[in-house]
C-alpha cells in the first residue's frame, strides 16, 4: 500500500464536494494540502446528491448569506477550473400546488425581495413560457434566476484535480485512525491507515460521518445522517427547463421526522435525464431504497409535470445528508480541539454551500478575509447546545 | 399501495424457476411465478431448445421429453399462479417478508419466501466496429435463425467464446449461412480443465457432432483467434481476425481482414444479479479469477438472506440442466420453510445433483474465462457503454485525470452504465477495463450490477399516493 506525505499544512478529511472545495481554496492560499478519504474518492454524500446551487429555498439569514456567496464562487469555478462539471445557471421555478403552499411562497418571495434577491412572480402565459409542460392548474410560480446546478461528482473531481495541479495530494482508501496532539491539546498530526501526516490544521469534511472523525479527536458533533432518495428517468428531450420544485419543499427542510417527508423537486440534467426528488427521513444509515417512497416521489413529480407519466424510471439512489438540529452548517474551529476545523452539517445543501464554506475555512486557517460572517456557523453556538436531537433508530 | 401476500414467489420462468415452481407445488405450497415474457421457458426453452450446447433437449432436460406440454400442465396446477408479462422492477426485504414490485396491473406482492431464478445475459466484448449494423450476438443470431428463420447474412463470421459458439455455428452452417470463419478466442483444450469427468459423454458427443457438421462445410474452428475489428460503409463489410496469446492479446502480425456481411460475437454469460443485490444477497467469485460474480448459495440454494433462495445461472453459469437441478433444490427448500411437505431424503437427493454437477461447472468455468487482453483490441474512440455512448478514451481520461480508480467512480464521472440497460451490457467490460488499467486485483466487478430499479418502468405506472 502506497503511503501518504509525511507533512502538510492542512489535512482535509473527506473528498466530497465540501472537502474538495476546502482543499482547493486552501491550495489557492498557498497551503500544502493533503486530502484523505477512507473509501473511493467522492463516493459518499456528494455522489448521491442532485447538484443544487440554490438561493431560493433559504429564508433570509446566515445560510442565505452563505448561499449567495457560494453561488457567486461557483460561477467563478465554472470559468477558472480546467475541467468541466456541467455548470448550468438555469434558474429555479418554485410552484404552489395548493392554497397553503401559495401563501407560504408569496411570503417567502416578499422576504427575499427585502434582502435584494432577484425573484419574479410569474403567472399564466409567462409561466407556460418558462415551463411549457407544467400541469395546467399550476398558475403561479416564483422564478429565481440565480439558482444553478452542477454535476456534483464532476465538480468535486474537477476541484480535486486542481488541488493536485497546485501540488497537493489526494489519497483514497486512507482511513483516519486518530490524531496526535501537543501539550495544549492542539492537533499536530493525523494518523491514517497509510501513515502519519504531521500538519498544522485539519479540516473535518466527512459529512454525515463527521461525528466519528470528531470523536477520534476527543470531541463530538451533533450531526446525524438524514436519508434522501432520488429518482432518475431515461434521457429525454428537454421537458423541464429549470429546477422546479413545490413550495412545500422549503418546509420539509426543517420538518425533522423519522418517517419520510416527500415533496417534488424536478430538473433535467446535461445528460438528458430528469432527476426527481425529494425525500428526507432520519433513519440512520439504512441504505434501503423504500419502494413506497419511490412511488410517492414519482406521484408528486407527475403531479407537477403530467408529461412525465410516460417517462421511464431508470434508477434510484439513496444518500445520507449531514443533518444538524438547528439546520445550519457547522463551520469553524473546534473550541475544545484547536487546529481541528469542522466543515459539515450542510444537509442537502452541501453542493451549493461548498465554496463559501471553503472560503470560511480558508479565512480562519490563514487569517484572511471571510466571504460572510462566520459566527453563526461556529461549533459553540447556543442553538446547537440547546437543541435536543430527535430519537433516531439505530 | 396494498400488496397481496403469498407464501412463495418464484422470479423467472426459465429452467431453474420452473423446476423450483414444480418442486414447491408438488410439496403442496401455492406458488406465484413472475416472468417478463408472455410464455414460460426463459431464454433456453423459449428461443431454442438446444441453445446451450447443441445437445438433445429431450434427453437432457429433466422436465421430460415433451417439455412444453409439461410446462403447460404445471401452469395449469391450481397451486401455481403464472403472472406472465410481469417484470419485477424493485424489491425490498421487509420485516414481514420480501416485497416485489411489478410493472403490471397487480403492482406489488409480499412473499414469505422467494426463489430468484433471474438467469444470465450474453457478454459481448467491445472492439472497433462492434456497434456497426450487421454485428450481433451469437445468441441473437441463433434467435433470428430459430425463432424467425432468418439468416444474419450470407457471409457470416462467428467469433467469440463460450458454449454457444459451436452449436450456433453448426446450425448456421446447416442453414446455409455461408460461414466465413468460426473463431474461438480460447483454447479448446480448456474444455478438459475439469478433468476427464468434467464433461458428460453426451456433451462431448454433441461438441464432436458440431465439429463434424462444420467440417462437412469445409470449416474448422480456429482456436485462440478473435474478431478484433470490423469496418464497412454503414454496415459491416470486413472483419479483422487475429491470433491471440494466452491472455487474449493480439499476436502482432497475425491480423487478417476477411470479407463478411455479418459478425456474430459474444463471450460467455453474465449472471443477472440486480434483484439479488437489491435484496442484499452476498456474491461469490466464479471458478476462475475473471469469471463474473454470482450469487453465493449454500448446498440448499439458500442465499443467507432470510426467505431468499437462488437457483440457475444467477448463482453461476452452468446451463439448463444444472439450473433445473438447482431450481428443484431451491423450490423444495423454500417450500419447506413455508410449511410445505418436503421429506429430508427428497431434499438431500436434489442437493446431491448439484454436487455431482461440480466437475462440469469447473470445466465450464474454464471455458467461460475471459483474460483481460481484449482491452487492447479497443481504440480510444471505441464505444464501451452503448446506451450512453461512452468511448474507451473517456474512461481512460477519468482514470488518468479525474482520480477514478474503481468501477463506481468511473460510472459517476463518465456515465458508463447509467443508460437504459443500467450496465447489463457494459458492466463486466467496464470492470475489465478498470482492472486492466489500475492493476487492481479485485475491482468491484458487481458495482454496475447494483440497480435499485431492475427494469425501466413508466413513472405513471408507479401509482403512488
Amino acid at each position: 500500500m502506497s503511503g501518504v506525505p509525511t507533512e502538510a499544512d492542512v489535512v482535509v478529511i473527506g473528498s466530497g464536494v465540501v472537502g474538495a472545495a476546502c482543499a482547493y481554496e486552501l491550495a489557492l492560499a498557498l497551503q500544502r494540502v493533503v486530502v484523505v478519504d477512507r473509501g473511493h474518492l467522492t463516493a459518499g454524500t456528494t455522489a448521491s446528491g442532485e447538484g443544487n446551487i440554490l438561493v431560493s429555498d433559504k429564508p433570509p439569514g446566515p445560510e442565505l448569506d452563505l448561499a449567495r456567496a457560494s453561488a457567486t464562487r461557483w460561477r467563478d469555478y465554472a470559468g477558472e477550473l480546467a475541467r468541466g462539471f456541467e455548470y448550468e445557471p438555469k434558474g429555479g421555478v418554485v410552484v404552489a400546488p395548493d392554497e397553503a403552499q401559495r401563501a407560504g411562497l408569496l411570503d417567502l418571495v416578499a422576504q427575499h425581495r427585502d434582502v435584494g434577491l432577484t425573484v419574479d412572480v410569474v403567472e399564466g402565459t409567462d409561466l407556460r413560457l418558462l415551463e411549457p409542460h407544467l400541469a395546467r392548474d399550476l398558475d403561479l410560480a416564483a422564478h429565481y434566476p440565480d439558482d444553478a446546478q452542477v454535476q456534483p461528482v464532476l465538480a468535486s473531481s474537477a476541484l480535486l484535480a486542481e488541488v493536485r495541479d497546485l501540488g497537493g495530494d489526494v489519497v483514497g482508501d486512507c482511513e483516519v485512525l486518530g490524531f496526535d496532539h501537543d501539550a495544549d491539546g492542539r492537533v499536530t498530526a493525523v494518523r491514517t491507515t497509510r501513515g502519519t501526516i504531521a500538519c498544522g490544521a485539519v479540516v473535518n469534511a466527512a459529512g454525515p460521518w463527521s461525528p466519528a472523525v470528531a470523536r477520534l479527536a476527543g470531541t463530538d458533533l451533533p450531526v446525524r445522517p438524514r436519508k434522501g432518495t432520488l429518482l432518475v428517468t431515461e434521457p429525454l428531450p428537454r421537458l423541464v427547463h429549470h429546477k422546479v420544485y413545490e413550495a412545500g419543499y422549503v418546509d420539509t427542510l426543517t420538518a425533522d421526522t423519522t418517517t419520510a417527508q416527500v415533496s417534488a423537486v424536478v430538473e433535467s440534467t446535461a445528460a438528458g435525464t430528469i432527476l426527481l426528488g425529494s425525500s428526507r427521513e432520519l433513519a440512520g444509515f439504512d441504505p434501503t431504497v423504500d419502494v413506497a417512497v419511490v412511488r410517492r416521489i414519482a406521484a408528486r413529480a407527475v403531479r407537477l409535470f403530467p408529461v412525465l407519466a410516460d417517462a421511464a424510471l431508470l434508477r434510484t439512489y439513496v444518500g445520507f445528508r449531514p443533518w444538524v438540529p438547528d439546520h445550519l452548517p457547522i463551520v469553524g474551529e473546534d473550541p475544545l480541539v484547536r487546529g481541528l476545523w469542522h466543515a459539515t452539517g450542510h444537509e442537502g445543501a452541501g453542493i451549493g454551500l461548498a465554496p463559501a464554506t471553503a472560503q470560511l475555512v480558508r479565512a480562519g486557517i490563514t487569517a484572511t478575509p471571510a466571504p460572510c460572517d462566520p459566527l453563526p456557523f461556529r461549533v459553540s453556538r447556543p442553538s446547537l447546545a440547546a437543541a435536543a436531537a430527535p430519537v433516531v433508530p439505530a | 399501495m396494498s400488496a397481496d401476500r403469498v407464501p412463495l414467489a418464484v422470479v423467472g420462468a426459465g429452467p431453474a424457476g420452473l423446476a423450483a415452481t414444480a418442486a414447491a407445488a408438488a410439496a403442496g405450497v401455492p406458488v406465484l411465478l413472475l416472468d417478463p415474457a408472455a410464455r414460460p421457458g426463459g431464454q433456453y426453452h423459449r428461443r431454442e431448445p438446444r441453445a446451450f450446447g447443441a445437445r438433445d433437449p429431450h434427453a437432457l432436460s429433466p422436465s421430460g421429453r415433451d417439455w412444453h406440454a409439461r410446462a403447460e400442465r404445471l401452469l395449469a396446477d391450481p397451486l401455481v399462479t403464472h403472472r406472465a408479462g410481469a417484470t419485477v422492477w424493485a424489491a425490498q426485504h421487509r420485516g414481514d417478508g420480501v416485497l416485489l414490485a411489478t410493472d403490471d396491473a397487480a403492482g406489488e406482492v409480499v412473499a414469505d419466501a422467494v426463489v430468484l431464478a433471474t438467469g444470465a445475459h450474453e457478454r459481448v466484448l467491445p472492439f472497433p466496429g462492434w456497434t456497426l449494423p450487421g454485428v450481433l450476438t451469437v445468441g441473437g443470431a441463433q434467435a433470428l435463425l430459430k425463432g424467425q428463420g432468418v439468416l444474419p447474412g450470407r457471409a457470416v463470421v462467428v467469433a467469440g467464446a463460450g458454449p454457444l459458439l459451436l452449436p450456433v455455428s453448426a446450425a448456421l452452417a446447416r442453414a446455409g449461412a455461408g460461414l466465413v470463419a468460426v473463431c474461438d478466442a480460447g483454447d479448446p483444450r480448456r474444455w478438459l480443465a475439469g478433468g476427464p469427468r468434467g464433461l458428460p459423454p453426451a456433451k462431448l458427443a454433441e461438441g464432436a457432432s458440431a465439429v463434424a457438421t462444420l467440417a462437412r462445410h469445409g470449416l474448422a474452428v480456429r482456436p485462440r483467434t478473435a474478431a478484433v475489428r470490423a469496418r464497412g460503409d454503414g454496415r459491416v463489410e470486413e472483419v479483422e481476425l487475429a491470433r491471440l496469446d494466452a491472455r487474449w492479446r493480439v499476436v502482432p502480425g497475425s491480423e487478417r481482414w476477411v470479407a463478411a456481411d455479418a459478425l456474430a460475437t459474444s463471450h460467455g454469460f453474465v449472471p443477472d444479479l440486480g434483484l439479488a443485490l437489491a435484496l442484499g444477497c452476498r456474491l461469490a467469485g466464479g471458478p476462475t479469477p475473471s469469471a463474473p460474480p454470482a450469487v453465493a448459495v449454500d448446498a440448499y440454494q439458500a442465499t443467507g438472506v432470510a426467505g431468499v433462495w437462488a437457483a440457475g445461472e444467477v448463482t453461476g453459469i452452468g446451463g439448463a440442466d444444472v439450473a433445473a437441478h438447482e431450481g428443484t433444490t431451491a423450490g423444495l427448500a423454500a417450500a419447506r420453510a413455508v410449511g410445505g411437505a418436503v421429506a429430508d431424503d427428497a431434499l438431500e437427493a436434489a442437493a446431491a445433483h448439484r454436487r455431482a454437477d461440480r466437475a462440469f461447472l469447473t470445466a465450464l468455468g474454464a471455458v467461460l474465462d475471459v483474460p483481460d487482453g481484449w482491452v487492447g483490441w479497443m481504440a480510444p474512440e471505441t464505444v464501451v457503454c452503448r446506451c450512453e455512448e461512452v468511448p474507451l478514451g473517456r474512461i481512460d481520461d477519468a482514470i488518468a485525470h479525474r482520480g477514478a480508480r474503481d468501477v463506481r467512480s468511473v460510472k459517476l464521472t463518465t456515465r458508463c452504465g447509467m443508460g437504459r440497460c443500467q450496465g447489463r451490457m457494459c458492466g463486466a467490460n467496464v470492470a475489465g477495463v478498470v482492472a486492466a488499467r489500475t492493476g487492481a486485483p479485485a475491482p468491484d466487478a458487481a458495482a454496475l450490477e447494483r440497480r435499485p430499479v431492475l427494469a425501466p418502468v413508466p413513472l405513471g405506472r408507479l401509482g403512488g399516493a
